[in-house]
């Protein structure tokens, strides 16, 4: 076995592997040092097969049921990083609320979460390395099943109300998703004149996507679109997506909002790049943008008027959303490049806010943000990187998110009139938006702190707080500033991979 | 190796276009029944009749890969989920399922026009859709034990009345992709069959804890979470 090769194996084994083991260690730390020795693990893994993407294109293992191209790249990339970043902020997160009796049934909780943790990151990192459509679908799934029971990781009646929420409205789009891949195999099918071997993988359906019948095709792409959508949390399917990410434990909120929705939208523009070549660019690209607007304009009520810190950043994911929708469905190499770069910079802003918002709702004991005031004085890190996390959401410069976004406008202006029309309506609700997120952050920073908080408490952030954070800062400033080589490479390897050929 | 086929092509078809009638019927009859243990029953007898059709299919085609679509559909749709749900129900306090959203009167032809709806929706696919199987019935009951799986999540109030509800609306999907497809790759329908039975579990722990914490699995009474 090559060294290539290898690698992959332990990168999509290793997980596994640190779940079954996190069940039986004894005792909280030996636990905790699994989790961590391997989140540490798969994201040296990812990022070396990132790095290798980069440098000698895409590549293959197991007979080609596993096939990383630069797409699958950067989001191995992206969900390893998160990944790791998550288990270090559950090692605080899970010890205080073990402390306090919040660990539905103690140490079996315990357990019960990082091995779930484990399970839900290695789901993801299948579902974005498979290459057979059929495959992705079952991946995809896979991940709402196991995020499902960490949003009911808390078994009270909001938490369970959440969770069953979150499973139905998943499942049923899923399920239509289910027809939609369905009807692709069948336009292959029908492409191939009838022929019994076909393939459904994604490098062998984009080689000949011409010969998918078209009108098929589309049906195809509006089923998956409105399936995959209400995982990625679109409007008007998104209703489950505050509950469950204000629900779940907040190291989990993170990874529910920075990967798991985009997840769902990398199936979505897979199914994307095969619809533009089957039946014209305009089809897909006009649905995904209508969503995408749709998102952005529904999230601003519930952005301005929110009064729970999670569920005023579940509403920020919707919008973020609908923000790399409209960048996809401009597309073009400068809208696909956009969509990317925003998928990156928003899993690290997303995954900040809410890993400290977790350190921030423990010391004051609510999510209300009534309550939450003064986070600079009682708590400085978590505070002040709230403040910052906010400022890098709303693409203040020199976030990334102010790159991407710079760059999906410029795409948007360069098309045609609808596309135009849509970023304008998008920089209107952007502006508000900002005004609104500033506004309750700096409320949440900078308000009256309750006294009791300032005397008594610790104002010291964990260090696992400030590991897991760091790497997150560090992206989001280098990525404002410059991208680096084999990023660029890989972005640019993967809007070539979905954009050329369709005219 | 190839062996040669027990039944034509067109044998199978008919099985097919038999087991679809015989879907839409169990399906329909699962949006009027009241009592849980019932609406299981329905649903085991409709993972049987898939189950049968699959096996018509394997039999035409005698590849691996259908017997093996044949032994997951009979495992999983026929025996597991039956049996899981009927784990559920036994725990369950109160069996029968309460007035829903709609009335019955209102509710019994609505699921009805469900039927008409999907023959006429799927008409102009039929001409070059049916598949090697010429199963005429096949597509427009695929569409109808989606959509009428639909109707049940949606005017149930009963949490495990949805998860039937589901089951029959990926039902549906294997029915399309017996007939349309000749089947969906083994690997594929396989890890579907895993997560629907591992979704199924899954939802049946959240009904479980539901009732531990709320004393019922009334879904309508899961309102505290808006804004």
């Amino acid at each position: 076995m090559s060294p290539e090769h290898a690698a992959i194996l332990m990168l999509l084994t290793l997980p596994v592997l640190a779940a079954l083991l996190q069940l039986v260690v004894p005792g909280r730390e030996a636990i905790e040092r699994v989790a961590l020795v391997c989140a540490a693990a798969t994201l040296v893994l990812g990022l070396a097969i990132a790095v290798l993407v980069a440098r000698d294109g895409s590549q293959e293992a197991f007979r080609g049921i596993i096939h990383l191209d630069a797409l699958s790249a950067l989001m191995i990339a992206t969900i390893s990083v998160l990944g790791f970043c998550g288990v270090t902020a559950s090692v605080p997160y899970i010890r205080h609320d073990l402390e306090i009796g919040h660990v539905p049934g103690g140490m079996r909780g315990v357990r019960f979460y990082y091995a779930g943790l484990s399970v839900f990151i290695w789901s993801m990192l299948v579902t974005v390395s498979v290459d057979n459509l059929g495959l992705l679908w079952v991946g995809l799934e896979a991940t709402t099943i196991v995020s499902a029971l960490l949003v009911g990781f808390y078994r009270t009646r909001a938490a369970l109300e959440a969770a069953w929420k979150y499973l139905m409205l998943c499942t049923v789009g899923i399920v239509c998703a289910l027809f939609g891949v369905l009807l692709t195999y069948y336009a292959a099918r029908q492409g191939s004149g009838g022929h019994d071997s076909i393939s459904m993988d994604w490098t062998r359906m984009i080689a000949d996507a011409e010969t998918l019948d078209s009108g098929i095709m589309r049906l195809a792409f509006v089923f998956v679109l409105v399936g995959f959508g209400a995982k990625a949390g679109f409007a008007p399917l998104h209703t489950w997506l505050a509950d469950a990410h204000s629900q779940a434990p907040s190291p989990i909120s993170g990874m529910l909002s920075g990967v798991l929705l985009a997840c769902a939208l990398y199936a979505i523009v897979r199914y994307q790049a095969l619809t533009d070549r089957a039946a014209g660019n305009e089809f897909a690209s006009h649905f995904l943008i209508g969503f995408g607007v749709l998102s952005i304009l529904v999230s601003v009520p519930f952005i301005l008027l929110q009064r729970d810190l999670k569920r005023l950043f579940a509403y920020s994911s919707v919008e973020h959303v609908g923000l790399m929708a409209v960048a996809f469905g401009i597309g073009g190499p400068l809208g696909v490049t956009a969509g990317l770069l925003h998928l990156m910079g928003h899993a690290a802003a997303k995954g900040m806010v809410f890993f400290v918002s977790g350190d921030l709702v423990q010391r004051y004991g609510s999510r209300r943000m009534s309550v939450i005031r003064g986070a600079v004085s009682v708590a400085p890190l978590s505070g002040w990187l709230l403040v910052a996390g906010v400022l890098a959401l709303t693409g203040a410069p020199p976030a990334a998110i102010f790159i991407s976004e710079m760059t999906m406008f410029s795409a948007g202006f360069q098309q045609g009139w609808t596309e135009m029309a849509a970023v304008s309506i998008v920089i209107a609700a952007l502006a508000i938006i900002f005004a609104g997120l500033l506004m309750q952050a700096m409320r949440v920073g900078f308000g009256p702190e309750p006294p009791a908080l300032v005397a008594h408490g610790n104002h010291r952030a964990s260090p696992y707080l400030v590991l897991a954070v760091a790497p997150l800062v560090a992206i989001i400033l280098l990525f404002g500033i410059y991208v680096p080589g084999e990023v660029r490479t890989l972005i640019d390897a993967a809007q070539i991979s979905l954009t050329a050929g369709g005219g | 190796m190839t062996v040669d086929p027990l039944i034509s092509l067109s044998t199978a078809g008919s099985v097919l276009d038999a087991a679809a009638l015989c879907l839409i019927a169990l399906a329909f009859a699962g949006t009027v029944v009241r009592t849980l243990s019932t609406s299981i029953a329905l649903l085991a007898a409709q993972g049987l009749v898939l189950s049968i059709a699959s096996g018509a299919a394997a039999l035409a085609e005698m590849e691996w890969r259908s017997w093996g679509a044949f032994a997951v559909a009979l495992a999983v749709k026929a025996i597991f989920i039956p049996l899981m749900l009927w784990r559920i129900l036994d725990r369950m306090p109160v069996r029968q399922e309460p007035p829903g959203f709609l009335s019955v009167k209102l509710a019994v032809p609505l699921a009805a026009a469900l039927i008409p709806i999907s023959y006429r929706a799927i008409e102009p696919f039929t001409a070059d859709t049916i598949g090697a199987f010429n199963a005429t019935n096949a597509l427009p009951a695929a569409l109808a034990l989606l959509l009428l799986g639909l109707f049940t999540m949606v005017t149930r109030k009963k949490a495990l009345s949805q998860v039937v509800g589901l089951v029959t609306m990926e039902n549906g999907l294997y029915l399309a992709a017996v007939a349309a497809t000749r089947g969906l790759p083994f690997a594929v329908e396989f890890g579907v069959a895993v997560d629907v039975l591992a979704g199924v579990a899954v939802m049946g722990l959240v009904i479980h804890e539901i009732m531990r914490v709320t004393g019922s699995t009334d879904v309508d009474r899961l309102r505290t979470l808006t804004g």
